[in-house]
């Protein structure tokens, strides 16, 4: 839910150039993902994800779970600061 | 020639060749204090990179990560878990600390907070819970160095000598480069670590089962409860929730509030270079992803290791690789434990100069220096001491530090961001989230659940901060004005 509402804000951002994600707003989202991720990779939602199978890409679902969060946290910083540099 | 020659001649070089960049890196530091501990704040994005990196995955990672796999199974994925995690909020923490630092001067965590709360009874507190928390770490790295050099020479350079011979030589860069050592030795190791890492993480699974997935559905039927999270504790036993989770946010919280990281925060040429290292973290994230597998790759090849620390080597002598593979392994090895053990023992004897002697004690720049360096020696004897006699203990001391290390970074978070925190608050919530955390540790008892120590101390600390402070006179506006909207300099 909060992965859609991230995307469209970002995606509205590039649309408009940019102008209307204000650093505010882009350092509010930053905490609310991160917020996200601490819940997603604890107990109870990890249980979702506990067994080995399936297999993704030849790894256990157990051990892709919390690498799909480091890519996602990676481009979270990564958009971070992209805007955090506008104007500077 | 015998194969523990050419890996032994191996070593050497290697050795060799991290003093040469260690002496070197000195060259151009100013002798002063800020010179010696904080780089004349003048590292670029690449060393700092590698530095907050490498000094993140220690001999731990790269010896006791694969031990986790094997041993513990999915538990060890707790640690991918949380350095992202932890890292992010040092984005906005990291470059207001170093505004603040350059202002005002500070090159230590300590000097960071009592320029908000001023108090030399805290930072003697907070000298004290650095020594006390980076004195087990610098002996796990010293252990971890002379575990392998003992291994790959088949016991011929024993565990004492090859832990001397290598910190012998962290002892001489530091000493003469300070800090610039650390940051370009790391540069160096850091790129060891990682191509090592990848290399024998992909190797070891090609070789012994014809791929990663085919190993991991080996494991799958073979031991499927080492791959279904949370794993298993060090006896066997399923690891609770509880246990997993709150491993994950302590971590988290604790990760930047070690001295030796926060320290690096001084070091930075410029706060787009802290940002630029954060945000470029996670790719430093993933290199643990091979280190598990190399101690996946041992499940079924290896019975029962009584010390699964040695995974590692022991897979290593015992699949038949070519040897400079394991010549280079051993660099990577010496690379992890090396890289964070010269941080430690820096960061170690320049919080207890700059925080623990200097406010009591009058020295000018060269006394400091001089009785930074004197302390670097006596830290890493006494370190060294531990790393020789028995360090069975030594890891629970150092998973237990993490709990006391989290309790930095409320003081730490209010200092930046709250303008009612005042110093007795700080003060007692200190007092109360250290007391809860040792009282939780030495009496598993009276914890409700089987949480991690450090998160009751951090539940008391928090209410007991906010609390005191609110029923103590405020500070000062114009004085709170400079930590919580620090101007920027230059």
């Amino acid at each position: 839910m909060s992965l859609f509402t991230l995307s469209r804000i970002l995606g509205a951002g590039y649309l408009l150039g940019d102008a209307t994600v204000s650093k505010t707003k882009i350092r509010r989202i930053a905490f609310g993902f991160f917020i996200v991720y601490a819940s997603a990779v604890i107990w109870p939602v990890t249980t979702w994800f506990r067994e080995a199978e399936p297999f993704v890409f030849g790894l256990p679902q157990s051990l892709a779970w919390p690498i799909v969060w480091i890519l996602l946290g990676w481009a979270m910083l990564l958009v971070l600061d992209h805007f955090e540099n506008k104007g500077e | 020639m015998d194969q523990w020659l050419v890996i032994t001649a191996m070593i050497v070089a290697y050795l060799v060749l991290t003093l040469w960049v260690g002496l070197r890196a000195g060259r151009r530091a100013s002798a002063t204090v800020d010179g010696f501990v904080a780089g004349d704040r003048n590292f670029g994005f690449l060393v700092m990179y590698f530095v907050t990196g490498a000094t993140v995955f220690s001999a731990f990672a790269f010896l006791g990560g694969p031990g986790w796999a094997y041993s513990r199974g999915a538990a060890a994925f707790y640690i991918l878990a949380y350095g992202v995690l932890g890292m992010a909020p040092w984005y906005v923490i990291g470059p207001k600390a170093a505004r603040i630092g350059r202002r005002f001067g500070q090159v230590t965590q300590a000097q960071f907070l009592t320029g908000r709360f001023q108090s030399r009874g805290l930072s003697v507190v907070i000298a004290l819970i650095s020594i006390a928390a980076l004195i087990p770490y610098i002996t796990v790295q010293m252990r971890g160095a002379g575990i392998v050099i003992e291994a790959v020479t088949d016991g011929r350079v024993p565990l004492w000598a090859g832990a001397a011979v290598a910190y012998g030589i962290v002892l001489v860069y530091v000493l003469v480069s300070g800090v610039s050592a650390v940051g370009w030795t790391n540069t160096m190791q850091g790129v060891f670590m990682i191509v090592i890492a990848w290399s024998l993480g992909l190797y070891l699974p090609y070789a012994l089962y014809g791929g990663v997935g085919p190993m991991f559905e080996a494991i799958q039927s073979q031991r499927p409860e080492l791959l279904e999270l949370p794993g298993l504790t060090a006896t066997g036993a399923p690891w609770s929730w509880a246990g997993y989770s709150s491993a994950i946010l302590i971590s988290a919280v604790g990760i930047t509030m070690w001295p030796h990281l926060f320290m690096k925060a001084f070091t930075a040429r410029d706060e787009r270079i802290i940002r630029r290292t954060v945000v470029w973290f996670p790719t430093f994230q993933l290199f643990l992803v091979p280190v598990f597998l190399i101690g996946f790759a041992g499940v079924l090849f290896v019975d029962a290791l009584p010390r699964p620390d040695f995974i590692l080597p022991h897979l290593i002598l015992n699949v038949d690789l070519p040897v400079i593979v394991i010549g280079l392994f051993c660099a990577g090895a010496l690379s992890a434990s090396m890289s964070t053990g010269d941080a430690l023992i820096h960061a170690t004897a320049s919080v207890a100069v700059e925080d623990g002697l200097r406010p009591f004690v009058r020295l000018n720049e060269q006394q400091q220096r001089l009785m930074i360096r004197i302390l670097i020696v006596v830290f890493g004897a006494v370190a060294y001491f531990f790393a020789v006699a028995d360090g069975v203990s030594l890891v629970v001391l150092l998973l237990t530090s993490y709990g006391i290390i989290a309790q930095l970074a409320p003081p730490v978070v209010a200092a930046l961001f709250w303008r009612r925190a005042t110093t007795a608050g700080v003060i007692a919530g200190l007092l109360a989230g250290g007391t809860t955390t040792l009282l939780c540790f030495f009496w598993p008892a009276i914890k409700p659940i089987s949480m991690h120590e450090g998160l009751y101390g951090l539940m008391v600390h928090v209410p007991v901060l906010v609390l005191v402070s609110w029923l103590t006179t405020a500070q000062d506006d114009a004085h709170v004005e400079a930590y919580i909207h620090p101007p920027a300099t230059q």
